[in-house]
């Protein structure tokens, strides 16, 4: 008997080669596309790599990371020193597993501090508009007229160059992006049809928040989220090259960098070893982060 | 030709010859033949502080100062007391309480004003009533303490006064036989015009090129402040030729490395003047490229140690006697010498004590027992001294940032903990901050560092040892040292020098401090620029300076 | 202009100055109250008398409401005050002469950023997926990758020395600043990284573009290719791009303190990070009020140059 479509058939009408589409989350459809996408893999891959080597550099490394003089000052790179040594005699392939470590830290703390901030920000923005929008966003238009690297210096200045205050101190000027994107969507949600349902069984503001709005926003937050540790750790880069970064002897590729510049004819290996690890990591997390900002755009299907 | 005709030519061409032999060897011209572009250029690393006389105390002032202004008297290329703007060394009255200096009559600031003794009396009395860094240069005239005293109740010293308009006399309170080397080092004796002082102001006179008035050799034609400094020659300077130099172009760059780029490129002359020294790798390089002859290492009178308050933390007093000497001999002075000075090149280990080899007051090469390094027993003194790590807790070195101070920082910590297992936190502070709290006795473990103003031991006793001492920055006072300095001060050198050594080893059987090393002055200077370099307390004059055909 | 247009600048305007001044007020209570450190300090200590003198002179002897408001009374006329480490230098013509300076490079870096990231995204997107869109992509990501010290740092080896040691002293970059021709190395420095972000954009948008019905109707009409790119694809790609100069010139902006630190060039950025390592607390409450300043401008500038674009924004 014919039967309208869309309904369900009897098996012994479905053909064979007849398949029905799978139901499929956002989420596992957008891992799929991550999967797909090469860059985004080696991505991964690139900072697997780098959370292991952070992870191991606590137990062990070849040798102490403050320990000088371990050879010759500026020796190359050889069988014990598979990456050579510094100026002050330091074995750099250690400093470089020690490295990864706070680059890690510093470039998730930040992103968890501007999410923290960012989020509630835009989200209250969001919701409730009115007066509480406009304060907010006159806060953001303020915020960005303030020039991030100094304020940055000056924090850190005033209050020590612990990892802490520095992922603080830049948390507290990058926030503002987030806040937006988070504002703007926020904005769009609120309209649809589930929150005005939502609404009607008379929930909460606050559980709608929760529930309903902060989880359908989570794709492009997730997105800026991986693009702020690339920026943070760029930005603690800068600070070390200041000499405004992590205290020694705690090796921060940026500080390495920034030593090892003097000796660029010397003994290249002092800056080309952390600048490489540097490029790598941040490319890594912009390529996952397009990666994510691809495979989660409802607008580029295939 | 006839035979004689021959005779009569050869005879007229070596008479020819002789007399132009003789004229050629009569002639004074040097042989050097000078490039047609007499510009000096060099760089240095921020912009100068000061150059008033009353306020001058950091050496690349001094090294600009030196060029601009004069005293009654001043060191020669050897260290020599010779005269400047006096005729001649003073009469020295037999008891050493009266010194007569005679000034040249023809004396004459850059803008013409002439110089009198008038004007010598008006700097110096300046100078010692401003109080600043080397006031104390003048404190053995009589009447300086109504100068020093607080509330102040006088603005002229009464030992300061003049007999006729080119007759300065000088009457001591106490005989002090480093007052002549105090008066050569300049700075704070140098001569300055009242009126243009009085015209431009007090505070500022100094900071434009019409009011950097001096009697020396060079003038300032241009400053654009943290950017550059331009000097020329005073013409028709009242002490005759002012040298080769038509131009001194000095640049404000902050970064070592850029310099040595720009000098490669034919940018600067000279890298190295006014205190300032190229990055260590550079040194490096030059020492083992093919330019090592562009390359000078001067032992600098520079000694660097690392300091303890006396008062309070750890190491405060007799109890904390084990644990400055444990520290001490926990350090590798080879090692570190090696890491922060590029590979020994730009320090030298401090065996002899912490006045520098070449000055008097030297112990001799390895007779510093506080120098002495050996792990173990630093390992072993210090355990016993602090069993149970509690005295180490949150210990910090602290020092002004520069990247020998951070080289050698760093060096020091990782020595520490290598052979005392002892973790310590390092504190950069910025060199203003640094310097004040330093002498309020604010660290408890700090870099401290002197450059000797002039050879003799007094600089260093009266400025860091003795009780009191304006920056010594640890507070230390040993009673005995104290009476054998002060009575040390008042006799001539050859007869104090034995008691100031003493002095010296009180210091080290008390564990003042650690020393680490002494200075090297690393100049680069092009192949085809003469005259150029220094001595271990300044640079070279301009005024000695040519640059040659190249 | 229109009226509108007018009122709009004017409020601008205002923000801008609301901005600067909120800011340097902040720092300047900040410092003066929080900021350890006295202010005069050498390497042997000053006489109390005449450090009693030298706080006098500078207002550091009054209670902070009055400093604050000798300081504000200041800036209203114009005086930034003098400086406290270098005796008898005014900083508000110093500031002046630094801000020309900065101003200079980073509009050339705005010029190179923008020019570059423009060619770069078009041969992109044109060339897609052949081997120029590979390498300039490629070139793209590892120009905002990489911390601008670094690429900074490897252009001065290489046109500094390198290229002098190769061309024997004819061509090389001399570092510093005064010549018209030293305006370009760390121009390209500081662009770089922000080019490569127009590069991306222009190329993600180009590609947009040329997909758009009116684009193919163009080609099929029989329009040569290059006239349908610039008439009708470029000036649409673009308007992402002149939407994100403005976020662009505060990038720039920022760079600015570090290239000017690394070529050693006397602009605001590097008087930023002297002036806070001296702990010379005038100058740096002059150069945050100026830097404030200066990006309200910068921003203006480019809000005002979108009409200018595209006719249907108004104001």
């Amino acid at each position: 008997m014919a039967s309208l479509p869309g309904t369900a058939l009897p098996e012994e009408y479905v053909s064979d080669v007849y398949e029905m589409p799978e139901q499929v989350t956002l989420w596992q459809d957008a891992w799929r596309r991550v999967r797909r996408n090469k860059l985004a893999l080696v991505g991964t891959t690139i900072i697997g790599i780098l959370v292991l080597t952070a992870v191991v550099s606590v137990f062990w490394t070849p040798y102490p990371v403050w320990k000088q003089a371990v050879g010759p000052t500026y020796a190359g790179i050889s069988a014990q020193h598979w990456l050579g040594l510094d100026a002050s005699g330091r074995d750099i392939f250690s400093r470089i597993m020690g490295g990864a470590l706070i680059s890690l830290q510093v470039g998730v703390g930040t992103m968890l501090i501007v999410s923290a901030i960012g989020i509630v920000m835009g989200l209250l923005a969001g919701f409730y508009r009115g007066a509480i929008d406009a304060v907010i966003s006159l806060a953001i238009n303020i915020w960005y007229g303030i020039p991030d690297l100094l304020v940055v210096i000056l924090l850190v200045l005033l209050f020590g160059r612990s990892l802490a205050n520095i992922a603080f101190a830049i948390a507290i000027t990058r926030w503002m992006d987030m806040a937006r994107l988070v504002r703007g969507q926020t904005f769009a949600l609120r309209e649809r049809e589930f929150v005005e349902a939502a609404r009607s069984t008379g929930t909460r503001n606050l559980v709608i928040i929760a529930r309903h709005i902060f989880p359908n926003a989570l794709g492009p937050i997730l997105v800026q989220a991986t693009y702020a540790v690339p920026q943070a750790i760029l930005f603690e880069a800068f600070l070390s090259y200041l000499g405004l970064g992590v205290p020694p002897p705690t090796p921060s590729w940026g500080a390495m960098a920034a030593d090892g510049f003097h000796a660029l004819e010397l003994a290249p290996h002092i800056v080309l070893a952390p600048a490489i690890a540097l490029s790598l990591t941040l490319m890594a997390f912009n390529f996952v982060g397009d990666g994510l900002r691809d495979a989660l755009d409802p607008r580029m299907r295939r | 030709m006839t035979q004689r005709s021959g005779w009569k030519a050869l005879s007229g061409t070596v008479l020819v010859t002789l007399l132009l032999a003789a004229c050629g060897s009569g002639s004074t011209g040097t042989s050097e033949s000078l490039a047609p572009d007499q510009t000096l250029r060099f760089p240095i690393n921020e912009d100068i502080g000061t150059l008033d006389a009353a306020h001058i105390s950091a050496l690349v002032d001094f090294d600009f100062g030196q060029n601009v202004f004069d005293s009654v008297v001043t060191f020669d290329k050897s260290g020599k007391i010779v005269p400047d703007l006096a005729t001649g060394l003073p009469n020295v009255s037999s008891d050493g309480l009266t010194y007569t200096f005679h000034l040249k009559h023809n004396v004459k600031f850059s803008n013409g004003d002439p110089v009198t003794a008038a004007d010598v009396i008006y700097s110096w009395n300046r100078t010692a009533a401003a109080q600043d860094a080397y006031a104390p240069n003048f404190s053995p005239i009589a009447g300086y303490d109504a100068l020093a005293a607080t509330p102040p109740t006088a603005k002229t010293m009464t030992g300061l006064t003049k007999t006729d308009d080119y007759t300065v006399v000088a009457k001591l309170s106490n005989s002090a036989g480093w007052w002549m080397s105090a008066l050569a080092l300049g700075g704070a004796s140098w001569v300055i015009d009242q009126k243009v002082v009085q015209a431009k102001g007090e505070d500022t006179w100094w900071t434009t090129p019409e009011g950097l008035v001096g009697t020396g050799p060079f003038k300032m034609t241009a400053r654009t402040p943290k950017a550059s400094l331009d000097f020329a020659p005073v013409s028709n300077w009242w002490n005759g030729s002012t040298g080769a130099l038509k131009k001194i172009h000095v640049d404000v760059v902050a970064d070592p490395a850029s310099w040595v780029t720009k000098y490669e490129q034919g940018g600067y002359e000279i890298v190295g003047y006014a205190d300032m020294a190229a990055t260590n790798e550079d040194i490096l390089r030059y020492k083992a490229g093919t330019h090592a002859n562009e390359l000078t290492l001067n032992p600098a009178v520079r000694s660097t140690w690392v300091g303890f308050n006396f008062e309070k933390g750890p190491f405060a007093g007799a109890a904390g006697k084990d644990g400055r000497k444990a520290f001490s001999m926990a350090i590798d002075r080879s090692q570190m010498v090696d890491v922060a000075c590029a590979k020994g090149a730009t320090c030298a280990p401090a065996t002899g004590g912490l006045i520098p080899k070449g000055l008097k007051g030297y112990l001799g090469d390895g007779q510093d027992a506080s120098a002495k390094f050996d792990a173990a027993a630093a390992m072993t003194l210090y355990k016993q001294w602090d069993p149970t790590g509690s005295k180490v807790k949150n210990l910090t070195y602290s020092y002004n940032p520069s990247a020998q101070n951070q080289a050698t920082a760093e060096n020091l910590q990782a020595q520490w903990k290598q052979n005392l297992g002892v973790t310590v936190k390092l504190e950069a502070i910025d060199r203003q901050t640094f310097f004040t709290s330093r002498d309020k006795k604010t660290y408890i473990m700090f870099r401290h560092s002197w450059s000797a103003d002039y050879d003799h031991p007094q600089d260093w006793f009266d400025n860091l040892y003795v009780t009191g001492a304006g920056s010594g920055g640890t507070g230390y006072s040993n009673k005995a040292l104290d009476q054998l300095v002060t009575s040390a001060d008042q006799k001539p050198i050859d007869q104090s020098l034995n008691d100031y050594i003493q002095a010296q080893k009180m210091m080290i059987d008390d564990s003042f401090s650690a020393p680490l090393y002494y200075g090297v002055q690393p100049y680069i200077i092009k192949p085809y620029v003469k005259g150029a370099g220094g001595n271990a307390f300044f640079d070279y004059l301009w005024t000695d300076i040519r640059i040659l055909q190249h | 202009m229109t009226r509108g247009t007018l009122i709009y600048i004017v409020q601008r305007l205002l923000l801008i100055s609301f901005t600067a001044i909120a800011i340097s007020s902040i720092v300047f209570i900040g410092e003066h109250a929080l900021l350890p450190g006295d202010a005069f300090v050498s390497e042997r200590p000053h006489n109390p008398r005449e450090l009693a003198m030298l706080l006098h002179h500078f207002h550091l002897d009054l209670p902070l409401p009055q400093q604050y408001q000798v300081w504000v009374t200041g800036v209203l006329h114009g005086d930034l005050g003098e400086s406290l480490v270098n005796r008898g230098v005014q900083i508000t013509p110093l500031l002046v002469r630094e801000l020309g300076t900065s101003a200079e490079l980073g509009a050339a870096a705005l010029v190179f950023t923008v020019g570059l990231g423009l060619l770069l995204g078009l041969f992109a997107a044109l060339k897609q997926n052949t081997w120029i869109d590979y390498v300039a992509s490629s070139t793209a990501v590892v120009g905002y990758s990489m911390p601008s010290f670094v690429i900074a740092t490897v252009l001065v080896l290489l046109t500094g020395k390198l290229l002098y040691i190769w061309t024997n002293g004819a061509f090389y970059y001399e570092i510093g600043w005064g010549k018209p021709t030293q305006i370009l190395v760390p121009a390209i420095a500081l662009g770089f990284p922000y080019a490569s972000i127009v590069a991306r954009l222009t190329r993600a948008s180009m590609l947009e573009v040329i997909r758009q019905d009116y684009v193919r109707t163009a080609w099929a009409k029989g329009l040569r290719p290059r006239i349908v790119i610039i008439r009708h694809a470029l000036r649409n790609a673009l308007i992402p791009v002149v939407t994100i100069l403005g976020p662009l010139a505060t990038g720039i902006l920022t760079g600015v303190v570090v290239i000017e630190n690394i070529f050693g060039i006397p602009g605001l950025g590097k008087e930023f990070i002297d002036s806070i390592l001296n702990r010379d607390y005038n100058i740096v409450i002059g150069v945050f009020t100026f830097y404030a300043a200066l990006v309200g401008l910068v921003n203006l500038g480019v809000d005002l140059l979108y009409p200018v674009l595209d006719p249907r924004i108004r104001y």
